[in-house]
């Protein structure tokens, strides 16, 4: 591992003697074996990543496969510099060091471009509370670095784009079934039918149900007054979901829905009354439908629009002090869309957009007795970029967006990149950005009282970053990284309120390595190095390692027919919000999946944690847990048959 | 499977190692995928030989076509004013059918598709490879499609299949290298 990393960080020596070629000297067999890079939402339309104005990583659909990911969570672990925390209900993803513990509301989740952060805590899931069954995951793209000056609110320290599988992707009738079923008795069924007819209709439809009983018994030592601290069959999590998309013409009709509930082992929130208590439990629902439009005029000018309709519904059951307390929240919101991109003189690329959207309704009763609130809020936003080609092998990219809400000053975020390519496949980028994150409904809540402080004020960020890529031959490309990131105006909770309490900052340097073979043997292997500060308290952030180290491989072991995936995943200590550390961590997985053993037929088995390390997250601050503790070796069986 | 593991860790350390002291750096900048295809195009004219009347004089350009919504743009500059068989390239982009004539090689855009039946009937009797980018191109007697794959890690690879019976009918022969890298060839 450590030679080649030590191999690619050294290569700007050897550079002068290449000599860019005449393409047209390639030969046919040249031609045949390329792979061209492609990435979508970085600039909001189709370009190569090393021309991106960011640092990207992009997982497909294979991958998922052959290492056996479960969760869109694990896909995103799986990156150089992400990193994730679950705390037995919702799954918290770490980018660069910084994870609060809350709702993933400083990176902004999109399915098929389309905005997928709920409404009230602006957060994304991204676990099994997910609102796609990652098996219908085409790729997914993680663009680094501050997007609002293209996405507007919650593109802090990154946007996802997750790009699901169309209907042509399913041969003959187009139907998939799917089945697993796993470690502590967890069992998933899929169905999914897909099809491009010759009239240029495409449909896909699929739907899933999720059922896992979880852990029979979880000790924490905080509660050893209740039951001896063991929570007993209370972390079950069943969830079902649904998509479909249409596609004809210029439009697209495209829905999804999700409904998770899990039982909650870890008694947060309310502490020793409802520990050990199956009533303990919270369901979120997730759902959008969108119309999406595209034209390419001729001319180099795309159309995109798209109007959407999204809800979220979250029930929380609390059994505290002998009564049961319901939390019922719910947001409703539609919104549109605009964006032209043109191609000037071949060269330069200009997007001009602007969006809309109302959250009609936002709400939240507690009962019995309990306080509730009902809000809505609106907002727009504007935003031009352009791609200009300096000379032909260096970029300059910019652009900037305003956003305007009703409830404090408007948002304005720039993003400048120089993007050159001085030779061969060496690829440097120097990108300085800012983006927001708006307080959210729970933050803006506020009691009438006299003496409440002043509600707070977006969150900003701003980032510098040096990228360096560089492919290596036909088969390896690597790439560093290095950035400061400056964050301000951190929102936090103190006496019942949300103020803008903490700045940080955060700086790193992430390398990494990929290889691609003819053969089918793949590889990325990565190191991260960060350090985070609270420039308020000069404390270490919490939950925040200062060294990820990854390595993830598949090969097959009988050609195009048999795969085995490997993956080693390392971060090591963090702080955490009670002031300990949960401990260094290593943990391996493994995937043998096999495909065309039988035509149609796909199996997968995988050991997830083989070596069985005991190991734990950091918790939230709304637990009296210091460390949640994370699963053991648990195995899955998978079967997919289509036909 | 513990042994497996680790002679791919060895198979990846080796692999990285071995370029990386070669310093092999492949000379070419990154490809845009329209790039891609286009250096195709100029590969296709290198390897297919025209019976000599298919040209206007010996000192005629070698011309490809275009048909119908241009996909290539400024990323046709790859092959713009190259030499191919002696001859030099020049583009006629051709908005209908009936504009297409005087070339060698004719690109039928996506934006043709449901037309192929009909522009194919009308090429027949002359010595045009026809190439496309579209499902059912070859049964619909094409010579040449361009099929795009989505790959590993967010890129793309095009590999390509070839109507040999239709080539031959029009009097045009592919090379054999040509058919030996195409990933599928209809003979009859």
């Amino acid at each position: 591992m450590a030679l080649a990393l030590a191999c690619q960080t050294q290569p700007a020596v050897g550079a002068t003697a290449a000599t860019t070629a005449d393409p047209t000297e390639l030969s046919l067999e040249d031609l045949v074996k390329m792979e061209i890079p492609i990435v979508e939402g970085a600039s909001k339309y189709k370009q190569k990543t090393t021309e991106a104005p960011s640092s990207v990583t992009i997982i497909t659909q294979e991958e998922v496969k052959k290492n056996g990911y479960r969760t869109l969570a694990e896909i995103l672990a799986s990156a150089p510099g992400l990193y994730t925390t679950y705390d037995r209900n919702y799954t918290f993803l770490g980018v660069r060091g910084f994870n609060r513990g809350d709702f993933n509301s400083r990176v902004l989740l999109l399915v098929n471009g389309h905005r997928v952060n709920n409404s009230l805590s602006d957060g994304a899931a991204i676990g099994t509370e997910f609102i796609l069954d990652p098996d219908l995951i085409d790729r997914v793209e993680i663009i680094r670095g501050p997007g609002s000056s293209l996405y507007g609110n919650n593109a802090f320290f990154g946007v996802i784009n997750v790009i699901t599988r169309n209907g042509r992707d399913l041969p003959g009738l187009g139907a998939e079934v799917s089945g697993e079923a796993a470690s502590r008795d967890t069992f998933k069924g899929r169905v999914t039918w897909g099809q491009r007819f010759t009239n240029g209709l495409e449909v896909l439809l699929s739907g899933s149900i999720y059922d896992s009983e979880g852990h029979d018994e979880l000790f924490y030592k905080e509660f050893t007054a209740i039951n001896g601290g063991i929570a007993e069959n209370a972390d079950a999590d069943k969830s079902k979901s649904a998509f479909g998309s249409v596609k004809y013409a210029d439009f697209t009709l495209e829905g999804a829905f999700n409904t998770r509930e899990k039982v909650n082992p870890t008694a947060q929130t309310v502490m020793q009354f409802g520990f050990n208590d199956p009533r303990l439990r919270t369901r979120d629902e997730r759902s959008y439908v969108t119309l999406k439009y595209a034209h390419d005029f001729s001319g180099d000018a795309v159309v995109n629009a798209q109007v959407y309709y999204d809800r979220h519904d979250f029930v929380g059951h609390y059994p505290f002090a002998g009564t049961l307390y319901e939390d019922v929240q719910a947001a409703e919101w539609w919104g549109t869309e605009v964006q032209l991109t043109k191609r000037l003189f071949d060269r330069h690329t200009l997007t001009f957009g602007g969006e809309y959207r109302d959250d009609f309704r936002q709400s939240e009763q507690y009962s019995p007795n309990g306080f509730s609130t009902v809000t809505n809020r609106q907002n727009y936003g504007i935003y031009v970029a352009g791609d200009f080609a300096v000379l032909t092998n260096l970029h300059f990219n910019a652009g900037a967006r305003f956003d305007q809400y009703g409830d404090f000053d408007a948002a304005f975020n720039p993003r400048l990149a120089l993007i050159y390519n001085p030779v061969g496949q060496t690829v440097f980028k120097a990108i300085y950005g800012t983006a927001f994150r708006a307080p959210n409904f729970f933050e803006l809540r506020r009691n009438p009282d006299p003496n409440a402080p002043p509600p707070p004020t977006p969150e900003t960020i701003t980032t510098y970053e040096l990228v360096y890529e560089q492919g290596i031959g036909d088969h390896l490309r690597s790439s560093v990284s290095g950035y400061y990131n400056q964050i301000d105006d951190l929102i936090t909770p103190l006496g019942g309120y949300y103020q803008n309490l903490n700045n940080a900052e955060a700086k790193g340097v992430e390398i990494s390595l990929e290889g691609f073979w003819n053969s089918g043997v793949r590889g990325r292997l990565s190191y991260s190095y960060q350090e985070t500060q609270d420039t308020t308290t000069h404390q270490v952030l919490t939950d925040s390692p200062r060294h990820l180290g990854k390595f993830i491989l598949s090969a097959p072991l009988m050609k195009e027919k048999i795969f085995a995936g490997a993956e080693v995943l390392f971060a090591s200590a963090r702080e955490t919000d009670k002031g300990t550390q949960a401990a260094a961590y290593g943990i391996v997985n493994l995937t043998l999946f096999s495909q065309n053993l039988v035509k149609g037929l796909e199996f997968s088995a995988g050991v997830y944690n083989l070596l069985d390390r005991r190991y734990a997250d950091p918790a939230t601050p709304l637990h009296l847990q210091d460390v949640i503790e994370q699963d053991g070796r648990a195995f899955r069986g998978k079967l997919t048959w289509r036909f | 499977m513990r042994i497996a593991r680790r002679q791919f860790l060895g198979h990846l350390l080796a692999a990285a190692l071995a370029v990386a002291l070669a310093w092999e750096l492949s000379a070419q900048t990154p490809l845009s995928p329209y790039q891609h295809k286009a250096l195709y195009l100029f590969n296709f004219a290198k390897y297919t030989e025209w019976p000599k009347d298919a040209f206007a004089g010996d000192d005629a350009p070698f011309v490809l076509g275009i048909l119908g919504k241009d996909p290539f743009g400024k990323d046709l500059e790859v092959i713009k004013g190259k030499t191919v068989r002696g001859r030099k390239l020049e583009v006629k982009y051709f908005s209908t059918l009936e504009e297409v004539s005087g070339c060698q090689l004719l690109f039928i855009a996506l934006s043709e598709t449901n037309n192929l039946a009909q522009i194919l009937k009308a090429l027949e009797n002359t010595s045009v490879l026809t190439i496309a980018e579209a499902d059912g191109f070859l049964q619909a007697s094409g010579m040449i499609n361009l099929v795009t794959e989505k790959k590993t890690a967010g890129t793309q690879s095009v590999a390509f299949e070839v109507n040999l019976a239709a080539a031959q009918k029009a009097n045009l022969k592919l090379d054999a290298q040509l058919l030996k890298l195409a990933r599928n060839v209809l003979r009859t």
